[in-house]
């Protein structure tokens, strides 16, 4: 068979594409889908890619860290208390409110998604050369065992990358918590009006989040 | 919340004692007693009712009513007159689901989501949220045919100087609280997260003392100093029930009530050109007591039918008592009037009542008897209504509900 | 000689003005100046109705008139009506002779409360039911009380009963019987105070002059 210019330009640009849209995914290293069970280089890592979650975790003490990615299906015990988004006519948005954790084990939230948001990310808020910077959290929220973690604003977050539609005051808005241990939590939040919690991602120049 | 010394002691610790020296000296030649809190015993003394107001009251939320009807009137009330922006049933849901989550959070003494000043809704403070729905909110909204059958139109009036600023408008809250600090709390947060759905047509803020009127009895004085709220049925009895709240309708309807609420400005500085006996038989009433002239007590019933020895009547024939009294049971209200105070107009006090009056059925009480009032009513010279408005009151809502929830979903 | 005059002049002008300027009180609230039938009145037709006139303005509050029979049945054929200046109200001119007694309470446009009661009579050509015998006669002799003992005004100077003459013809001008505190008594007393005053200083005057 013999293979035309064409033929090699167009396949070649075509796993050069599928491999840049892999790797966008935030946090991703990998070029392709990892494989269930394949090795992963740094624990506590995650990523979100096609809809999945997973996270670098050892299975045991010592052992090799992996990328494990639970099932979509199950639903975790999980809690949303006092949740509630920013209203936004376009741009970004956020959610926040009270994740609690029922059980004995502490729950790493690794991503979140909505229909009305092109991504969610989770967002922490840290100290960098004096000013007030949100950025990824990596490894994600952990909820300890039969504790809370906040959402707030100037605190940890979930941040809505992009909105599909205008979320206005009043509306709920669909949310969806997807957990390392293969659970998923929906709930759905009130919007608000909320003048603060105002993001800016230029590192060093100081944020217009309130509450701080 | 706060601890039980945030309880706070009203009147007695003022050092207010007007020193009834009879009942002094009475206390003193009795035989000894376990002496009592001495701020008690000394408003006791000045014939005060030593009324706690505790700031960490909680009125519930839930339940087969609406709170801020039945229940203790607070020390302050602010009525919030608000319009849809762009009314539609969307926006009309929108307003109902926000509403009534600060309604949970901030009457159970919790912020609200999102408040940026979560420390002023800590006190309690007995903080009720009243929703109200005027007929606009209805018709612009495409919901004609769910108006409440009670919510009549309140006609104009004969004496009546109504001002558009303080004139109907779709929505209405009701906010009271005994501390200022939780009212001006709720309401800020009230109209923030409406502001997107509504504008403030206008506040009408109103209060009255701590202090009853007569000691013993719930009612108030207003600014002319006369006892107000005498003759009101009793929570919790049947006769309330019936003339209060709505029997029949749907589920956001049965329960509910229809508010009257009248603004009247007090002439007070030709009031005051009266002497006193002038100003009773006017009223009907004694002033200091709330007695009825040729009565002792407030409660005594009025003696309309009798006469003294000289064959006068004992209660004039347009004095306000008469004319405005229910002369069937059907044309009872129940009242919970608020004074208001808006400062100087024109070299002169601008001061007066907020005539708030509940009832399930404007048109079989209040409208004729404010008819009569209007075509007899001696008070009249002394008193102009400058604003009217009136609203259904929805029935109560059960928790995972919002308010008025049937109406629109 | 004028300047006697001048100071003659000035002294009246002073008593004029302390009287007028007395705060509040001198011409502060209508009273009852008569009324028709009048206090004690014999009259020989039964009236059509009751008038109680008064010096100012009236404010139409809270007022009553009544007007009963001895039985006590009220005879009153419609609304009494409060006036400017008076206070009306129609009564059955069917009533049989007899005492009415008349019992009224108004406001005055200042904010007072006025009230008052009397009686009069109807006469008839059969002795009435009632003791009092009621004739024409007693008329003068009651009116001829009212001169010989004028207990209605306290300052009775000489100067006084020349004057009375004027008031005689109004008996019923005595303050309020029923034992309240009439404030509107007051004004009587100061105007004839005052009146009185003046005729002494002008008196005095006069003494002087002729010196």
């Amino acid at each position: 068979m013999k293979l035309s210019i064409r033929t090699i330009i167009g396949a070649s640009t075509a796993a050069l594409a599928l491999g840049a849209g892999v790797a966008s995914a935030p946090g991703a290293l990998a070029a392709t889908a990892p494989k269930y069970d394949s090795t992963c280089k740094v624990s506590g890592q995650t990523m979100i890619t096609n809809g999945k979650a997973y996270v670098c975790v050892s299975a045991s003490e010592g052992a090799k860290p992996r990328w494990d990615r639970g099932s979509r299906t199950s639903t975790s015990p999980l809690t949303i208390a006092d949740g509630w988004a920013k209203a936004a006519d376009e741009g970004m948005s956020a959610a926040f409110g009270m994740i609690r954790n029922p059980t004995d084990k502490a729950i790493r939230v690794v991503g979140a998604a909505s229909p009305y948001a092109t991504g969610i990310q989770l967002h922490e808020v840290v100290m960098q050369d004096g000013s007030m910077v949100m950025q990824q959290k990596a490894g994600g929220f952990v909820i300890p065992a039969n504790g809370m973690f906040e959402l707030k604003p100037g605190g940890n977050h979930l941040m809505f990358m992009g909105i599909t539609r205008p979320i206005t005051p009043g509306m709920m808005v669909p949310i969806k918590l997807i957990t390392s241990d293969g659970g998923v939590m929906r709930t759905t939040v009130m919007a608000k009006v909320f003048a603060g919690a105002n993001e800016s991602y230029d590192g060093g120049t100081s944020s217009s989040m309130s509450g701080m | 919340m706060l601890a039980a010394g945030g309880a706070a002691s009203i009147g007695a610790a003022s050092g207010f004692a007007l020193g009834r020296s009879s009942d002094a000296t009475e206390a003193a030649t009795a035989a000894p007693a376990p002496t009592p809190a001495p701020a008690a015993a000394q408003a006791e003394a000045a014939g005060i009712a030593a009324d706690t107001i505790d700031l960490g009251t909680v009125i519930p939320v839930h339940g087969p009513h609406q709170a801020g009807v039945d229940t203790r009137p607070a020390l302050l009330q602010t009525f919030v007159g608000l319009d849809l922006i762009d009314p539609s049933r969307a926006n009309a849901e929108a307003v109902l689901r926000l509403l009534t989550d600060d309604v949970v959070r901030l009457t159970q003494g919790e912020p609200a989501l999102g408040d940026m000043e979560p420390e002023l809704a800590a006190v309690p403070a007995g903080l009720t949220i009243t929703l109200g729905l005027g007929r606009p909110f209805f018709t612009r909204t495409g919901l004609t045919d769910r108006i409440p059958d009670p919510l009549v139109e309140i006609p104009a009036f004969s004496t009546d100087a109504l001002q558009d600023r303080w004139g109907q408008t779709d929505l209405l809250l009701q906010v009271g609280a005994d501390d200022a600090v939780t009212l001006t709390h709720a309401i800020r947060m009230l109209t923030k997260d409406l502001s997107t759905l509504t504008r403030v047509a206008w506040m009408q803020q109103g209060f009255r003392s701590a202090a009853p009127a007569v000691p013993g009895t719930g009612t108030t004085r207003n600014l002319m100093s006369q006892v107000d709220g005498t003759v009101n049925p009793t929570p919790g009895t049947d006769q309330f029930d019936e003339v209060v709240w709505v029997q029949d309708g749907e589920d956001w309807v049965a329960g509910g009530t229809v508010l009257v609420l009248r603004r009247i400005r007090m002439l007070l500085d030709t009031w005051d050109i009266l002497d006193r006996e002038t100003q009773e038989t006017v009223i009907g009433r004694r002033i200091e007591s709330g007695a009825p002239l040729g009565r002792t007590k407030e409660n005594d019933p009025v003696p309309f039918d009798e006469t003294d020895d000289k064959g006068l009547p004992l209660i004039a024939q347009d004095a306000h008592i008469r004319v405005a009294h229910a002369q069937t049971n059907r044309e009872s209200i129940l009242r919970r009037p608020y004074s208001y105070d808006q400062g100087m107009v024109d070299g002169t006090n601008d001061m007066g009542l907020l005539f708030a009056a509940y009832t399930a059925s404007p048109a079989d009480s209040f409208i004729p008897m404010q008819e009569r009032v209007a075509s007899s009513d001696a008070f009249n010279e002394w008193n102009t209504t400058i604003g009217s408005a009136a609203y259904f009151i929805p029935a109560g809502f059960a928790e995972g509900e919002f308010i008025a929830q049937g109406l629109v979903a | 000689m004028t300047r006697i005059w001048a100071r003659l002049g000035a002294m009246l002008a002073i008593a004029i003005t302390a009287v007028l300027v007395v705060p509040g009180i001198a011409f502060a609230h209508a009273s009852q100046t008569g009324s028709s039938p009048a206090s004690d009145e014999v009259v020989t037709t039964a009236p059509t109705q009751v008038r109680i006139d008064f010096d100012s303005a009236l404010l139409d509050v809270g007022a009553a008139l009544v007007v009963r029979s001895e039985a006590g049945d009220s005879i009153t054929t419609g609304p009494a009506v409060v006036g400017d200046r008076e206070f009306i109200v129609p009564v059955d001119p069917t009533a049989p002779s007899g005492v009415y007694s008349v019992a009224y309470r108004v406001v005055s446009k200042d904010g007072h409360t006025i009230e008052n009661s009397f009686t009069y009579v109807v006469a008839g050509e059969a002795p009435p039911a009632a003791d009092e015998p009621a004739t024409p006669e007693a008329t003068p002799e009651v009116v001829a009380d009212e001169l010989a003992t004028p207990e209605a005004t306290p300052e009775a100077t000489p100067e006084q009963i020349a004057e009375q003459p004027v008031i005689a013809d109004e008996p019923s001008s005595a303050p309020d019987t029923t034992g309240a505190p009439q404030e509107g008594s007051l004004m009587p007393f100061v105007l004839f105070g005052g009146i009185g005053l003046v005729i002494v200083i002008g008196i005095v005057g006069a003494v002087l002059l002729r010196k």
